[in-house]
Order: C-alpha cells, then structure tokens, then sequence
C-alpha cells in the first residue's frame, strides 16, 4: 500500500501533533516528521499544510532572527489549533482501533 | 539552480494560483533554509520546481483541474524561458499594458455611447468626452490594482468587450470607406434614361462641343456611377453590331432602322476603332467574337 495516499489524510493531524510537541519553522517541521517516521513526507506537502492551517486561524506564527541563517518563522497552536488537535486525534484513533480490530479478526495471530 | 531561482520557478509555476502570494510568503525562506542543509542540488532533493508547485497547491488546496493545466503551462514557459528572444519579448510586453488600459477604456466607453444611441467612432459631444475620459480612467485604476480573483474575472471581462467594440469600430470605419464613393472597378447596372419625364423621346444621344463639334464616343454616367443608356427599340431602330457588341452607353449610339435593308447601311462607316483600354473601366469589354461574321468582304468571292 502507498503510504503517501494515507499521508495526505492525515498530515494535517501529523503536523499539528508535532507543533503540539513545540513550536517550529517549515523544515524544522519537516525533519521532526521524518525523524518521526513519516519519511516519504513532501517537503512542499508540508509548507503547504503550514500555510493552510495558518490561514485557517490553527495557528500563530513569528518570527525569529537568525545570525548565520535566513528569519526563521516558526509556527505554534492557539486554541483553535488544539481544539482541531483533540477532534481529529480523536477521530484517528477510533478509526485505527477499527482498522486494527478489523485486520486482528481477519488474521488471528 | 539557486534557491532564489528555484523558488522563482515555484512562484512562475502557481502565477494563477488565486492565494499565490498568501501561499507563497515564506518560501525563499523556507527553501533557503532546505538549502543551506545539504550540498546536493535543490532540483534532486525536492524534484523539479513545477511538481514542487503542484504539491504546493494540492497541499494548499486548489482545484485539481485548474492546477493540471497551470502545471502545464509552467513548463512550457519554463522550457520557453530559457531562450533570449521570448526574454526580450516577455520584457517587452508588460511595457504595452498602460496603452492597452487606455484604448479598452476608449473602446468601452464607445461601445456604451453606441449602444445608448446612435453608432459612432468618435464622441462628439461634452457629456461624450466626458464618459470616455471616466471610463478611461477607470480602467487605469483597473489595470493597477493588485491582481486577485475577481479583479481578474473583471478585467478580462471589460477587455473582452473592448477587444469586440473595437472590431466593431473597425468593420464600422470599414464599410464606411467603402460607401463613401462609387468603386471606378465596381460593376454597375445601367439606368436608363427616363422617357416620360424627358421632352419627347430619346432613342438616341449626339452630344456636341461648345463650338458646335459634334462629339463621338461620349461616355455617359449618372451621378451614381452607372451607365446611362437609352432604349432604342422601343422607337424602331436597333443598334448596329456590325463592329461588335458596342458599348450601350458611348453616344451617338451605331443605330439603324429596323425597317431599312442591311445594304442601305451596309456601308460600314469606319467602325470606330474602338479601344476598350482607352475606356474607363467600368464599361464591360466588348467582345469582338461576332464582328467578322457580319462584316462582308466583296473581294474575297
């Protein structure tokens, strides 16, 4: 199965777990998806879905200055980020507990 | 490939996108920020800026219909890009806008002023200058705005109807020019001298110099152009075509009486030698096909 279709139902939740961790800039998001091991993750998916989700009123953002780099802006939940947080963990973990249960009955180990 | 110009392939690539500029804010950031990481080649990492873009939009959320298209486009502009002449070219072309801005303003502002009354080209009254200067105006103002959707929307829109008022302008002017005068090359049907109106009747004409020359092979037109001719069977002669079909409207006409034997006219006076070159074209060529079969020749029997 290509686990990039199943990424793109899920990346916002993805992304808003790992600012829900701590604040972060767009490749810092990326690498700590990565790091977490979602590897095919899309660098442009994950810009993307910053921006969108920022648009959307989830998140805040800043900026801070680097010395030996470009301005970072680094992105964190408000509240209606972590509102969207609980309601789409929610919903991920019942339908995984579904699919789990599904491939247990079918697979008996 | 740097990461400015990545990015500005990136941005080239979504230049439709209706959020481009939302979307788009951190990007040379952000890739800056992917380069300074690695030395392998943007390109390779993140594959070429055109999929880059449509991963964007789809990540962003944008119609997947729109975006296949815009993909496309970026690519050939892409390829196109690199070649000079398209440079100069698409350096060329924004320098046009203001102009264009003037003349849709100008066009739209004519096609409102023809279509409330009369068709024109030009206004010609105050209140008529005064709509084409406003309307000009406004569509300055049009083409400066930054560019959103419905901006968009509404500036094709308005240059749609210019670019059809201005070709209706120029049918217009066209046939215009056209009706200003008889064309010397256009045919025209012969009007015939009017018998009831005129003093008694006219079979024939003999137009005569001021010192009393009579004249031959007068050409005669009415004031629109067309041949005037006269109707000489209605008075018993017929026109004489032993030297061809002649030409119905160069006076005096070759007439003889019906009534009258061929040998009484046999005597073929000099047949004018009649050069349809020196005649104006309008006159339809004689056709010289039936001459000789009329034109006896004594010696030859």
């Amino acid at each position: 199965m290509d686990s990039t279709q199943l990424l793109k139902g899920v990346l916002d939740l993805a992304v808003l777990a790992v600012l829900d961790e701590r604040d972060g800039y767009g490749y810092d998001v990326v690498r700590r998806l990565r790091e977490a091991g979602l590897e095919d993750v899309g660098d442009a998916s994950v810009y993307g879905t910053l921006r969108r989700l920022f648009k959307a009123g989830a998140l805040t953002s800043y900026v801070v200055a680097s010395d030996e780099g470009p301005h970072r802006k680094y992105y964190g939940l408000n509240d209606v980020g972590r509102d969207q947080l609980a309601s789409s963990a929610a919903t991920w973990t019942a339908f995984a507990a579904t699919m789990a249960d599904l491939l247990k009955e079918r697979r008996p180990s | 490939m740097t990461a400015e110009q990545y990015a500005q392939a990136v941005r080239e690539a979504l230049a439709d996108h209706p959020y481009r500029d939302e979307l788009l804010e951190d990007l040379d950031d952000h890739l800056a920020e992917v380069a300074a990481e690695s030395e392998v080649p943007l390109e390779e990492r993140l594959g070429p800026p055109e999929a880059y873009a449509a991963e964007l939009g789809a990540a962003y959320g944008d119609k997947p219909q729109e975006r296949r298209t815009r993909f496309r486009l970026g690519a050939a502009r892409a390829s196109l890009a690199g070649h000079p002449a398209f440079g100069q070219l698409a350096a060329f072309l924004p320098e046009l806008r203001p102009g264009w801005w003037v003349l849709r303003g100008y066009a739209l502002a004519m096609l409102l002023i023809s279509a409330a009354g009369e068709a024109q080209l030009v206004p010609d009254a105050l209140g008529e200058f005064a709509l084409v200067a406003g309307v000009i105006w406004l569509s300055v103002v049009l083409g400066r705005m930054p560019r959103g959707r419905w901006l968009r929307i509404t500036s094709a829109l308005a240059s749609g109807f210019a670019v059809l008022a201005l070709m209706l302008g120029f049918l217009g002017a066209q046939s215009l020019s056209r009706s200003a005068g008889p064309s010397p090359l256009a045919y025209q049907e012969p009007v015939t001298v009017d018998m009831m109106a005129s003093v008694g009747e006219i079979s024939n004409i003999r137009p005569y110099a001021k010192d009393g020359t009579p004249l031959s092979d007068v050409y005669l037109y009415d004031q629109d152009g067309r041949p005037v001719t006269t109707n000489p069977e209605m008075f018993g002669y017929t026109v004489d075509r032993s030297c061809g079909e002649p030409v119905l409207n160069r006076y005096p006409l070759p007439l003889r009486l019906e009534s009258s034997s061929p040998e009484s006219t046999q005597a073929p006076a000099a047949c004018p030698t009649a050069s349809p070159t020196a005649a104006p074209s309008a006159i339809p060529e004689v056709a010289p096909t039936e001459a000789p079969t009329a034109t006896s020749r004594p010696e030859s029997e």
